[in-house]
This record gives structure tokens, sequence and C-alpha cells, in this order.
């Protein structure tokens, strides 16, 4: 009798631990929700860490055309640099956590895809068998969580478009005031944006000056070392790839500085378009220049 | 046969990136950079240089030499092939000690997936000595690897690998081998990495054929102020097997090919001197084992291997290599009757030094001294060799 007991309260306990419809989304749901957030807490440590590095990139700017002829420059950009050094190998740390949490974020999006896809045949099954009102309401669930995986990472602080924004014939005084108002406000943006491309690109020049080093010492010492040491070389062969990779987000930020630029450019025009439409606004009627 | 692997990197990097590519960047142009180099030498040794005793020449010292090189390469978004291409005439204008050495190295390496990489490398060495035809060998060793790694540094890899020399006139210190092996690496706190690998190796050569296992560790320090790395490896036989007809008393105790290592050792000098050459300061990596005494097959040995690196300001790198060898076991290219393949056991340190010096944009100072000591229970293996180099490279 008490074995029974025993077995019927183990029983019991499986049911009750047993998931619910949508319990295994649910839990994929939520680590996918938190490599997101450890995602977005690292990308604000790496701005902060690249507002630090600007003034030391700043200076390795200087020194860096400096040292082209004195011989005494060189020697501060080297320590300059020393003092970057440690700098880009936060950096460099933030970057390669980021890249671990994207890796874990696709990892995690493509179990949670095929474990909704799964589900959803599943339930699309049952509902042939009957309760189909009940199927409905879980294929709804499957399908908002769906769209809240998508949203996720989709609130990305990024650079909003230049707002478009010109005269229209049946603009009066006040509505052009207005655009011009939004205009110079788009265009301070515009400049922000600009010059922390600059910033961001001073930085990224001076953690490929480092990285360059770093892996020319690397590659040195993997030749001179000879094949036997393995790490060497693997490190050597990392090191020239994140320096490709630095390259490359710079031809990346140099792209996107361009079209920042031309979208100045654009603003300034529409400003200009606007001044002198307010102008004509502003002259007596009849008053032909 | 020798298969044209430097063929197969060409193609690897023509491969398509691919969907998978991160980064479009346009592939960089190909660059080109020869060097000249000019190099006294000092060699002072014990040993037979030439791997028998019946030819008991040494060689120059001091002596002039002068080399050629050139480096290439070309990068694109997933992908690089650089490769290199060096010619050294030792003692140019002595007849009977002029000889040619030819050292090239072509490697190829591409991304795939989510760190994923591929990588074909292909080095070769030829030397030719017009006026003593026994000095003159090729050797060739091709690796193909593939390796997989997370952001944090964890990952492991799988490679094969085929080394061959072949020695005309001394047929005997021929061989091929070749080897498949796996590793795993991983992150020591901030600075450190570790490896632990196993390969198994089957060799070919005219005594004996065989195969043997490799076990090994490796521990690095990649800090602020340099480099430090150290290696243990175990050599295990696990099958050998002797071809009696084939043996020879003529080579006595003498399994290794001296004259080798001095090439070896003008090798890595140029080589390192190289650095910067192409690609943003990005060269390639040393795929040949081009140690004299590679010939040890049946043979227990324990080498450890340590290597420090440190930049001595903007301009100055100095590094240091320590060898330590253990072997015991017969000499497989003697006969084992009489007791001639009795087991012997040897001790070697080798050390080697290098500085480089940038003296201006285009020209550096080199300099670089190896000594290595050999003993052993066989009177005919303690020997003790000393080499040293001092010169410049120009780029053009």
């Amino acid at each position: 009798m008490a074995r029974t007991g025993g077995l019927a309260t183990i029983a019991a306990a499986l049911l009750v631990a047993m998931p619910a419809p949508g319990a295994d989304l649910d839990a994929l749901e939520r680590p996918l929700r938190e490599a997101w957030a450890q995602r977005a807490r690292l990308v604000e440590e790496r701005t902060r860490r690249m507002g630090e590095a600007a003034a030391l990139a700043d200076e390795i700017a200087r020194r860096k055309d400096g040292s082209r002829s004195a011989p005494r420059a060189d020697r501060g950009l080297e320590d300059a640099l020393k003092r970057f050094d440690r700098v880009a190998g936060q950096l460099d740390e933030v970057d390669r956590k980021i890249a671990d949490r994207e890796r874990a974020i696709a990892t995690l999006r493509r179990r949670f895809e095929e474990a909704a896809s799964a589900e959803a045949s599943r339930l699309s099954g049952r509902a042939k068998a009957g309760s189909v009102g009940r199927v409905a309401r879980e294929l709804d669930a499957i399908d908002q969580a769906r769209r809240r995986v998508a949203g996720l990472g989709a609130s990305e602080p990024a650079f909003r478009p230049v707002l478009e924004v010109s005269r229209s014939p049946d603009d009066g005084a006040t509505e052009i005031r207005q655009k011009l108002l939004l205009l110079e406000a788009e265009r301070d943006r515009v400049m922000n944006g600009i010059e922390q491309a600059d910033a961001d690109a001073r930085v990224l020049s001076a953690r490929i000056l480092v990285k360059r080093r770093l892996a020319a010492e690397l590659e040195t010492a993997a030749r001179t070392a000879g094949s036997e040491l393995e790490l060497l070389r693997r490190e050597a062969e990392n090191a020239a790839e994140a320096l490709h990779d630095l390259d490359a987000q710079r031809e990346t930020s140099s792209r996107h500085k361009a079209a920042l630029v031309a979208a100045l450019a654009q603003v300034e025009r529409r400003l200009d378009e606007l001044r002198a439409a307010l102008g004509q606004l502003a002259l007596p009627k009849g008053d032909v220049r | 046969m020798k298969v044209s692997y430097a063929g197969l990197a060409v193609v690897l990097l023509a491969v398509p990136t691919g969907v998978l590519a991160q980064t479009p960047t346009p592939p960089t142009p190909w660059q080109f950079e020869p060097s000249l180099y000019v190099l006294g030498s000092i060699d002072e040794s014990s040993d037979l240089p030439f791997g028998t005793p019946a030819l008991n020449i040494g060689e120059a010292s001091p002596a002039a030499n002068v080399g050629l090189g050139i480096d290439f390469g070309r990068q694109g978004a997933r992908g690089r092939l650089r490769g290199s291409l060096f010619a050294l005439a030792r003692s140019p204008f002595e007849g009977g000690d002029r000889s040619f050495l030819g050292a090239g190295r072509l490697e190829a390496s591409k991304r795939f997936g989510a760190g994923g990489r591929l990588t074909v490398t292909d080095g070769f060495k030829v030397q030719l000595r017009p006026q003593l035809d026994v000095s003159d060998y090729w050797a060739n060793a091709a690796t193909l690897r593939v390796e997989w790694s997370r952001p944090s540094g964890r990952g492991f890899g799988v490679q094969i690998a085929d080394n061959r020399r072949t020695l005309p006139e001394l047929d005997l210190l021929g061989f091929s081998r070749q080897s498949a092996g796996l590793g795993i690496f991983f992150p020591v706190g901030a600075r450190g990495r570790a490896e632990l690998g196993t390969e198994v190796q089957h060799y070919s050569a005219t005594t004996a054929s065989g195969s043997r296992l490799v076990m090994g560790g490796e521990l690095a320090a990649f800090t602020r102020t340099g480099i430090a790395t150290l290696r243990l490896v175990w050599f295990e036989p696990t099958a050998d097997h002797l071809r009696p007809e084939r043996t020879t008393k003529e080579t006595g105790d003498q399994v290794e090919f001296g004259d080798i290592g001095r090439a070896e050792f003008f090798e890595t000098l140029a080589l390192q001197g190289s650095y910067g050459a192409v690609l943003g300061d990005a060269f390639f990596l040393d795929p040949l084992e081009s140690d004299s005494d590679e010939w040890d097959f049946g043979r227990r040995k324990q080498v450890l291997t340590a290597f420090v690196s440190r930049r001595l300001g903007p301009r100055t790198t100095a590094s240091g290599f320590l060898r330590l060898q253990h072997k015991r076991g017969p000499n497989l290219l003697l006969p084992t009757v009489p007791a001639g393949s009795a087991s012997f056991a040897d001790d070697r340190v080798a050390l080697r030094s290098a500085l480089r010096h940038q003296l201006s944009q285009r020209v550096s100072l080199l300099l670089q001294g190896s000594y290595v000591k050999n003993w052993s229970d066989r009177p005919s293996l303690d020997f003790y060799r000393f080499l040293g180099a001092f010169g410049v490279q120009i780029r053009f």
C-alpha cells in the first residue's frame, strides 16, 4: 500500500513538472532575451570605452603626423601607443564578448525557430482532430512569441536617417519657420554624427596601428621560432584576421561618414531654399528684385 | 610523387567567398616586395656537416653570403594568399666552397562559417653545391589544416601533413613522412593560451618504414612586454620495419645531415628579416621542420622547446630560442647484426638568439647566432656547432 502511494506521488510530481504547451518556447525565449540584454550591456560598455579611447587616439594621430620627420616624436608616439595598448586590449575583449553573444543569439534563435515550427506543425495536426479553438489560441501564442523574438534587438540605437523636409507650395511663413527649426535640429544631429564618426575613426586607426604592430611581432616570432610552436602560429593568424576585421570596420565607418556628409550637404541645401523662401515671403507684395 | 600543393593553395583562395562573407571588402591588389641580403657568417663546429665520415670537409669560416628574396601576397575579404621566394649564395667568391640555397613558401588561408579556418601551406628548400654533389638536397613540407574556434579562444583543429627530403648522393638519409593529428586549444587567463595535441606519423625511408605517435602540450603568454612560449613533445615509436638488405655501415653513427641545419639557419635569418614585407606587416609561417637530425625514426624522443621575444623600442626586436632534447633507441640506418643498431642515448641543447634593428624604412640590421651541443654515449655523436651571422637587409 505504501508502495502504491509512493508511485502515485511520483506520478503526480511528474504531471506537475510536465511542461504546458508553449513552455518549451518560453524556456527558449528567456535565454534569448537574456542574451540580447547582455549584448546590449556590452555594446554600451563598448561605446563608453570608445569614448575613453578617443583622447588617446587623438594624441596618437597628432604624434603620428609628427613622427614622420622627428625621431623624438617617434618616441612620443611609442609611449602613446603603449598607453593606448591597454585600452585597445579592453576593446578587443569587449568585441570578443559581443561576438560570443551574437553567436549564442544566432544559435538560440535557430533553436527557437525550430521549436516554434515543430510546435506549430504539431498543433496543426491536432486541429484536424478537433479542439480548434484551443489550437487557434496556442498558434496565436506561438505567433506572438515569434514576433517578440523578431523584435529583440530591433530597438538597437542606430543613426536615424535624416528627415526629408522641403517647402510645399502652400507653406506660409510660420510653416517655413517650423521647418527651418526642424532642419536646423537635423543639421546639428548630423554634425554630431560626423563628429562621432571622426572620433570612432581615430580610435579605429589607433587600434589598427597597435594591432598591426602586434601582428608583425607575432608573425616574426612565429617565423623565428619555427613550425614547432603551434600557439604562436595560431595567435599570429588570429592577429592578422583581427587586423583585417578592423580594416573592414574602418571601411564601413568611412562609408557611414560619407553618407552623413552627403546628408549634411542635402540639409544645408534645403535650409538655404527655405531661408530664401522665407525671405521672399517677408518682402512686400509687388516688390520685385 | 610530389604533389603540387602550391597549385592547391592558389585554387583555395580563388573559391568564391559565398554568402557568409561578413566584410565584403574587395581583395587588395597583388603586392610584391623584393629584398637584398648581404651577410657575413662564422661557422665553427666539430660535427660532420655532410653526414658521412668519408667526407671530412668543413664549412668556410668566415664567409660572405649574398641573398635575394621576394615576398608577395594578396588579401581578400575572407582569405589570403602569401608567399616568399629566397635564394642565397654562400661563399660566392670561393669556387670550392660556393653553394646555392633556394627556399620558397606559400600559404593560403580561408575563413568559413562562424569560426572556421582552412589553411594550406607548402614550403620547399633546395641546396646545390657544384663542387661537392654530396651536399645537394631538396626538401618539401605541405600541411592542410582545418580549425574551428569560438570567440572565447576555445577550439579544436585537425591537420594532415606531408614532409619529404631527398639527398641524391646520400640516399639513405632521405625519407618521406605523412602525418595526421588533432588538437584542442583554449585560453588560460587573460593573456595565456594552451594547446594539447596528438599526431600519428608514418614514415618511409630506404632502410626502414614505420610509424610513431607524437603527443604534445604547449603553453604561451602574450603580454604587452613580450611573448613567451613553452612546448613539451613526446615521440613514441609504435611500429618499425627494418629493411636489412638496405642498411649499411658506411654512415657509421651519423644520423644527421648538418648542412641542412646550416641552410635552415640562413633561411630563418632571412625570413625573419622579411617581416612587414607584404599585407600590412603580416607574412607567413614556417611549415618546414628542417631539423638537421630529422632522421630519428624508431627512437623515443622528448623535446622541450622555449621561445621568448621582446620588442626593444620601436625599431628593435630581440628573440631567444631554446631546445632541449633527449633521444633513446636504435639507429635504423644500421644493420641489426652485429649490434650496430642497439639502443643508445643522446642529448642535445640548441640555443638561438636573433636581433633585428630597423635603421631606416628600407634598411635593417640583422644579427643571429646559434649554438648546438650534442652529447651521446657514442663518441661520433659528441659534437658542437656554432653559427653566427651579421648583415643587412635592403628592401626595394
